[in-house]
C-alpha cells in the first residue's frame, strides 16, 4: 500500500514539475552550459569554424584589454548612485503618499507610471528631452543649467542616466514601501503617540525598522536591475560620449553583435553573472542579518 | 489504478498544451518565412527580403508589387531596418530564419557571411558591374556573391540659398577657401556647420575614412595596418584630417549632443549652411522641404585644389541570396529583371533614386535630385576617393567614432588621437 502511494507521488511530481523542469532545462540550463563552452572559443557568432583558445578570453577581460573592466567600473558607480537615490526617493514618496493627502491615488498612479513603460521608449523620450527640451527651456528662461550639452559630456551623461533611472524606478520602490507602511498596525503607532513620540521619531524608530524586510526586497531588486542596466543605456546615450557610459550589459552586446567576438562576449557574460550573483548574495545576507537583529 | 490513469491523461494534456504553445510560436512567423510559406501552397512563392536602406522601403515595395503584377505567383515580404540591421540578421540566422535576400556590406562582412551565400558569378549582370562595385563582393575564391544596390557618396551637403545670402558664388575646394566661406557665413549671421558627433556612426565611418582614402594606396595602407607595417601614428595625411575634424567640430554647434535626426532636421529646416552627409539624404530632403536647394561639395583638408576637389564614394551594400533558400531561382529571376530590363532599371533609378553600380545603365539625373546629380558628375569626372570602412576589422568603425568623440571633446590631443586609432585597430584586428 505504501509502495503504491509512492508510485502515485512520482506521477504527481512528474505532472506538476515535469513540464517546468523540461522548459527550465531547455531554456536555462542547456544554453548556460553551451555558453560556458563558447566562452573558451573565438567563435564569431556566424561561421562554422570554432577554435578553442583556452583561457584567452578571460585573460583579455582581466588584463583590461577587452574594455570590460571600464564598463564594470562605470556600472558599479551608477549602481551605487542610483540605488541610493531610488530607494531614498521611493521611501520619501511612500511616506508622503500614505499621509492623508487630497488626490493621493492619482499621485500614486502618476509616480508608478514610468515603471510601466519600456526602458527603450523612456530612453528615446528622454533623449529628446535632453537634446531639444532642456535647451528650449534654458533659452527661454536664460538658465545655463538647462542649456548645457547634457548627453555630450561624461559627467552630465552620467547624471542624465541617473535621472532617468531614478525617475523610472522610484515608483516601484514607492509601491513596495506603501504596502509596508500601511501594513503597520495602527495600535502600535497610537501607543507610541500616547508615549509622547514625535512623528519623526516614530518614523525612524518604529516604522522604518518594521519595514526592513520590504527594504531588503527593494534593495535586492534595485541593485540587480541597476547592474543589468541595458535598454535605457542603449537608447539614451548608446554608451557615449566616447564610450564613457557603457554598462556591462551594453559592452557584452557590443562585443557579441558589433565586434563579432562572440566567444569573448560569452566569457564576459559569465563574469557578469558571477559578479551579479556575488553582489546580490552579499546584499541579501547582510540585510537578512539586519532583519533578524531588529525583528 | 484509475487515479493513475487520470493523472496520466492530465500529464498528456499538459504536455500537449506546451507543444501547442510552441507550435503557435512557430506559426506566427510563417508569413515572413518563405521556407514554410512555400510548403503551404505550391503555387505562390514568397521572397523574403531583409535590407538596410530604410529610405527606399516604400519604393522597393512598389517595385515588388510591379513584379508581382507581371508574375502573379511571386509574392514579396520586405523588411527594412537601418539601426541594428546586422544584429537583427544574426538573430534571424540563429533562429533558423535567415531571409532569402539580405544586405551584405562587402569585404569583411562578405568574409563573415560567405559560407551562407549563393554564388552569383554566372548571372548575366555580373559582367556589367563597375570595378568599384565588383571588388567589394568578390570573395577570395574569385566568385561574385551579391548585387550592388547603390553607389553612395559623401561630402558636405550645403544649402545653396544660404551660400548665396552670404555672397558665396562657388563651392570651396581648398581649406583656405573653406575657412573664408565659413567666416562670411558667420558674418551673415548663418550657422556655418553642424556635425552629428553624438553618434559614433558618421565620425567613425566617414571622417576617419578620409584619412585612409587619401593615402597613396589605401588598400596597401590597410594591409599594412593588418600586418603591422603601417601605422596611424605620425601619418601626415591623418594629421591633416585630424585638424580638419577639429575645425569642423569647433565651427559647429553642440556637436556632442547632436544626433543624426537633429542634424537632418536642422539641414532640412534651412538652419545650417553645411553638414557632413551624402546622396542618401535626398529622399529625406524631398519629403521634408522640397523647395530646399542643396548640393554636395568636397571636404578640403589642405590647399591643393586637385587633391581636395573630390567626393568620397563607395557601394553601400549588396543584396545577397541565402544559399539554403527555397526560392533561389525566383530571386535570381527577380534580380535579372531588376537590372537587365528597362522596366526594372527604371524602378532602380527613378523610384528608388539609386545610382547603379553597373555600367549598363546610369542614374537618372532628373529624379536622383541635386545631391545625386552632383555625385554622379564627380563620379563621371573620376574625382572620387574610395570608401574603405568595409575593410576594417569588425567593430573598428564604432571604436574609431568614440576616438573622434574623445578627440573633439579635448580628452586627447592630436597625437593621442592617432595613437588611439592605432590601439583600437590592434585591439579589434586580432
Amino acid at each position: 500500500m505504501k509502495k503504491k502511494k509512492k508510485y502515485n507521488m512520482l506521477w504527481g511530481n512528474l505532472l506538476f514539475l515535469g513540464p517546468s523542469t523540461l522548459v527550465f532545462l531547455a531554456v536555462v540550463v542547456i544554453p548556460f552550459a553551451i555558453s560556458i563552452i563558447y566562452s573558451f572559443s573565438n567563435w564569431n557568432g556566424i561561421s562554422n569554424e570554432i577554435k578553442f583558445v583556452g583561457l584567452n578570453n578571460f585573460n583579455n577581460i582581466f588584463s583590461g584589454k577587452a574594455k570590460f573592466l571600464d564598463a564594470f567600473w562605470f556600472t558599479l558607480r551608477i549602481t551605487a548612485v542610483s540605488v541610493l537615490l531610488i530607494n531614498l526617493l521611493g521611501i520619501l514618496l511612500a511616506v508622503a503618499l500614505t499621509a492623508r493627502l487630497p488626490l493621493r491615488n492619482p499621485f500614486r498612479a502618476a509616480f508608478y507610471l514610468p515603471q510601466t513603460m519600456g526602458g527603450l521608449i523612456l530612453g528615446f523620450i528622454w533623449q529628446f528631452i535632453f537634446i531639444a527640451g532642456f535647451p528650449a527651456i534654458g533659452d527661454k528662461l536664460n538658465l545655463g543649467f538647462f542649456t548645457q550639452q547634457w548627453l555630450g559630456t561624461e559627467k552630465t551623461a552620467f547624471a542624465a542616466l541617473v535621472i532617468v533611472n531614478v525617475w523610472q524606478n522610484a515608483g516601484y520602490v514607492m509601491v513596495i514601501m506603501i504596502a509596508a507602511l500601511s501594513g503597520i498596525s495602527s495600535e502600535l503607532i497610537e501607543s507610541a503617540k500616547v508615549d509622547g513620540s514625535r512623528p519623526l521619531n516614530t518614523f525612524l524608530r518604529i516604522k522604518l525598522p518594521l519595514c526592513v524586510p520590504y527594504i531588503t526586497v527593494s534593495l535586492f531588486w534595485t541593485i540587480s536591475s541597476a547592474l543589468k542596466m541595458f535598454e535605457t543605456n542603449v537608447s539614451l546615450t548608446k554608451g557615449g560620449p566616447y564610450g564613457s557610459t557603457t554598462s556591462m550589459a551594453l559592452n557584452i552586446y557590443n562585443d557579441a553583435f558589433a565586434n563579432n567576438k562572440y566567444g569573448l562576449a560569452t566569457a564576459e557574460a559569465l563574469v557578469f553573472f558571477v559578479i551579479i550573483l556575488a553582489i546580490t548574495s552579499v546584499q541579501l545576507y547582510m540585510s537578512k542579518r539586519k532583519e533578524s537583529q531588529i525583528l | 489504478m484509475k487515479r493513475t490513469k487520470g493523472r496520466l491523461t492530465m500529464l498528456c494534456v499538459s504536455l500537449a498544451g506546451v507543444l501547442a504553445l510552441t507550435a503557435c510560436g512557430g506559426q506566427a512567423n510563417e508569413g515572413q518565412n518563405s521556407q514554410t510559406g512555400s510548403s503551404e501552397s505550391a503555387k505562390t512563392k514568397t521572397i523574403y527580403i531583409y535590407q538596410n536602406k530604410i529610405e527606399i522601403d516604400k519604393a522597393l515595395k512598389k517595385t515588388a508589387e510591379a513584379y508581382t503584377a507581371l508574375h502573379p505567383d511571386i509574392q514579396f515580404s520586405i523588411e527594412s531596418v537601418s539601426d541594428n540591421f546586422s544584429t537583427g540578421l544574426k538573430t534571424k540566422l540563429a533562429s533558423g530564419e535567415l531571409p532569402d535576400v539580405f544586405t551584405v556590406l562587402g569585404n569583411q562582412d562578405l568574409k563573415l557571411w560567405q559560407s551562407q551565400l549563393e554564388d552569383l558569378t554566372d548571372q548575366p549582370w555580373t559582367k556589367d558591374m563597375i570595378p568599384l562595385a565588383k571588388e567589394g563582393i568578390t570573395g577570395d575564391d574569385g566568385k561574385v556573391y551579391g548585387l550592388p544596390v547603390s553607389v553612395e557618396g559623401y561630402g558636405y551637403v550645403y544649402n545653396k540659398k544660404l551660400f548665396q545670402q552670404a555672397g558665396i558664388s562657388k563651392v570651396p575646394v581648398t581649406l583656405t577657401e573653406l575657412k573664408q566661406d565659413v567666416e562670411s557665413l558667420k558674418s551673415a549671421g548663418i550657422q556655418p556647420l553642424v556635425g552629428a558627433y553624438m553618434d559614433w556612426y558618421q565620425a567613425g565611418n566617414f571622417l576617419v575614412n578620409m584619412g585612409i582614402a587619401r593615402q597613396k594606396d589605401p588598400l596597401a595602407f590597410i594591409k599594412g595596418l593588418y600586418d603591422g607595417t603601417a601605422t596611424f601614428v605620425g601619418n601626415e595625411i591623418f594629421k591633416e584630417v585630424a585638424d580638419f575634424i577639429q575645425y569642423d567640430f569647433a565651427n559647429g554647434k553642440n556637436g556632442l549632443s547632436t544626433n543624426f535626426n537633429n542634424q537632418t532636421t536642422q539641414l532640412v529646416n534651412g538652419e545650417i549652411a553645411m553638414t557632413l552627409g551624402g546622396n542618401w539624404l535626398q529622399p529625406t530632403i524631398d519629403n521634408g522641404n522640397a523647395s530646399l536647394e542643396t548640393g554636395l561639395m568636397p571636404l578640403p583638408v589642405n590647399d591643393n585644389p586637385e587633391e581636395n576637389d573630390k567626393l568620397y564614394a563607395g557601394v553601400s551594400g549588396y543584396w545577397a541570396i541565402n544559399k539554403d533558400s527555397n526560392v533561389k531561382k525566383e530571386v535570381k529571376d527577380f534580380f535579372n529583371w531588376l537590372v537587365t530590363t528597362p522596366e526594372g532599371q527604371t524602378h532602380m533609378t527613378k523610384d528608388m533614386q539609386l545610382i547603379p553600380g553597373f555600367s549598363s545603365f546610369s542614374a537618372d539625373n532628373e529624379t536622383i535630385g541635386d545631391l545625386g546629380a552632383d555625385l554622379s558628375r564627380y563620379l563621371k569626372e573620376g574625382k572620387v576617393y574610395g570608401s574603405y570602412n568595409s575593410y576594417y576589422p569588425d567593430g573598428v568603425a564604432q571604436a574609431f567614432g568614440e576616438a573622434v568623440q574623445r578627440f573633439v571633446a579635448g580628452q586627447v590631443d592630436k597625437d593621442g588621437f592617432l595613437q588611439e586609432l592605432q590601439n583600437e585597430w590592434d585591439r579589434l584586428a586580432e
